[in-house]
């Protein structure tokens, strides 16, 4: 699992076929595209439990709407559509439950323990990561981890270009910054 | 600076890319097709008779409508979503299953049992690790050795997989490799072939 | 080799108000056999046996196993004419069963080596209207794993006997077999395992005054 498959890979008949209601080519949809979509959801809800629960919703709603799917459309990035706004749904309830918000409680940089090993340097980019405002964080996630066009990720979050580019400007700035210390610790 | 020449930036991207937290729980997928399958979509009904095989309606004399209702009832719990008893059993006991996740105490389901005379379906995972093929099927006495009918999915990591709902009992299968050779799961126990002379292997699908 | 069919075929049976029997015995599916020979005999064999009143299905997927795994026609006409002799013996074995489901466990059993007594055994355990294919199932694993079949029965009718539910009884065949994998003996798999099921089910004088008319009293 070290390389994002190319959203080339799902077999384009799939999405038709599940449309069609062949439950069988939506099984297959659901067996290439879960990995990808849980890490997406886990990296933006910050734990397994809710980013299971978002990618559930979302394939739920894939599978109810996909008569709306055009046959000449991309399946990913109306995937990550729905998936995106079922990630931003939850974290609102969890937000206004109280219950659990993202990555838990966030120490400063300065108290952090020193990352001198993989395990730390993940621990410090989750740390990170859930320090930018969720807008940042999914522009992110979805350029650089999910290697997403821009015109792509427009579709997905209903941004425009411009305002995109700059979630993901600032998204890199705070990382780089915070970040270059652990790699040159290293 | 470049965002592709950015080596931090890089180096965020390929470590949370390789994420190891992300595997999926094959239980979890399971669940997600049960909830996907337990409303009808709103194109009809025909919609329910998919490609997965169904248990047959023994012992049914009723009208047309009764048996279509308990038909969609075991459609509905048949797969399962939230009784624990129902989790998906692994055909290979070593394939790991991460989070190791137990599922949510939800309403209690009738079994389908109660309604059909037989148990219902077991979401059951179906596990080879062959990065080398270029298209793996799972044949058994379940789909009646066709190759056609239950692909295997391949995972980034050259693992493929499927998850099929299954009745309870003793299956005998095999996989199909690339249209045209039957290997055994090399991860369960030999089923023996006295008839064609090319061993399976065999699961015992129970709900746990 | 259960009591599977196509979903297509389901609808079809439910929209035509099918009746029990019906339900049990759908037309088996076109059979993809490329030389026509084999498939003639084959098709005549099924035809037979549906006259009989077996279940056709496992039968069309003894086929078609012999087809997937690239086997002459006469060896496939051979594993058809015999599956249809065990579906047959094994019918008159579990009397009163009827289900498709049972009778096929029971002619998988045979071919494992189950002895026709063993067969006669379960379906008595148990009440005529409770399904024996798990222990049927379980038996048949045992038995192929090397276990003598007279122990197998024992443990698994004590079972039947004490209450145990379908999935306690596959339980203990999905751990024998792990067992046997982890190089553990058979027998000693077997008995060990038996133990531990065993354990979790009510003492023999709860499980006789709450068991269901018709269960044998435990020995």
């Amino acid at each position: 699992m070290s390389e994002t498959p190319p959203g080339s890979s799902i077999d384009p008949t799939l999405p038709l076929r599940a449309k069609a209601g062949d439950r069988q080519a939506f099984a297959q949809l659901v067996d290439v595209m879960y990995p990808r979509s849980l890490r997406f959801a886990l990296h933006m809800v910050g734990n397994r439990e809710d980013a299971e629960e978002a990618v559930q919703d979302a394939f739920v709603r894939v599978w109810h709407n996909l008569h709306r799917f055009r046959d000449d459309a991309r399946f990913e990035p109306w995937l990550f559509r729905i998936l995106a706004n079922r990630c931003r749904s939850l974290m609102e309830k969890r937000r206004r439950h109280q219950a659990v918000v993202q990555y838990g409680d966030v120490p400063e940089r300065g108290s952090a323990p020193r990352a001198s090993d993989d395990r730390d340097w993940t621990e410090e980019i989750h740390r990170v990561l859930a320090t930018l405002p969720a807008e940042q964080r999914e522009a992110f996630l979805l350029r650089h981890v999910e290697d997403m066009a821009y015109e792509d990720i427009a579709a997905i979050t209903g941004v425009g270009l411009s305002a995109l580019r700059m979630r993901v400007k600032r998204a890199c700035d705070v990382l780089r910054a915070r970040l270059s210390e652990v790699i040159r610790d290293e | 600076m470049s965002d592709g020449q950015d080596v931090v930036i890089r180096r965020v991207a390929e470590t949370l890319r390789s994420a190891p937290e992300a595997v999926p729980d094959p239980r979890a997928v399971a669940r997600l097709l049960s909830a996907a399958w337990e409303t009808p979509r709103p194109t009809g009904i025909r919609r329910w008779f998919g490609a997965w095989r169904m248990p047959a309606l023994s012992g049914l004399g009723a009208s047309a409508v009764a048996a279509a209702a308990l038909l969609m009832g075991f459609v509905v719990r048949g797969a399962v979503r939230e009784r624990p008893s129902q989790e998906p059993a692994m055909a290979t006991g070593e394939f790991p299953v991460p989070g190791g996740g137990t599922p949510s105490a939800g309403v209690p389901v009738v079994p389908a049992a109660a309604v059909t005379g037989e148990a219902a379906l077991v979401p059951t995972q179906f596990v080879l690790d062959r990065p080398d093929a270029h298209a793996v099927a799972l044949v058994g006495d379940f789909n009646d050795w066709q190759g056609g009918e239950t692909p295997l999915t391949r995972l980034e990591s050259g693992v493929w997989t499927a998850t099929v709902p299954l009745p309870p009992g003793r299956h005998v299968y095999a996989f199909l490799v690339d249209g045209t050779l039957v290997v055994a799961d090399p991860r369960a126990p030999k089923s023996g072939d006295a008839d064609y002379g090319r061993e399976g292997s065999v699961v015992m699908v129970f709900a746990r | 080799m259960r009591q599977l069919r196509s979903a297509t075929t389901i609808a079809a049976l439910v929209l035509a108000s099918a009746t029990a029997a019906a339900a049990q015995q759908p037309r088996p599916v076109a059979l993809s056999i490329a030389d026509a020979r084999t498939r003639q005999a084959v098709e005549r064999e099924i035809a037979r046996a549906e006259a009989r009143g077996l279940p056709t299905q496992p039968l069309v997927a003894k086929a078609m196993e012999g087809v997937t795994k690239q086997a002459s026609g006469e060896r496939i006409q051979a594993a058809v004419a015999s599956l249809a002799k065990r579906l047959e013996q094994a019918r008159v074995l579990l009397a009163p069963s009827t289900s498709a489901a049972e009778i096929a466990s029971g002619a998988d059993a045979l071919a494992a080596g189950v002895p026709g007594a063993a067969l006669k055994q379960i379906r008595a355990a148990w009440p005529a209207d409770r399904s024996v294919v798990m222990p049927l199932d379980v038996m048949t694993e045992l038995v192929a794993r090397g276990i003598p079949a007279k122990h197998a029965l024992e443990q698994i009718t004590a079972l039947m006997s004490r209450g145990a539910t379908p999935a306690q009884i596959a339980s203990l065949g999905s751990s024998v077999n792990a067992d046997v994998a982890a190089g553990l003996a058979p027998d000693a798999a077997l008995e060990v395992r038996a133990r531990g099921v065993m354990s979790l089910l009510p003492s023999p004088a709860a499980a006789a005054s709450s068991a269901p008319a018709g269960v044998r009293p435990p020995r």
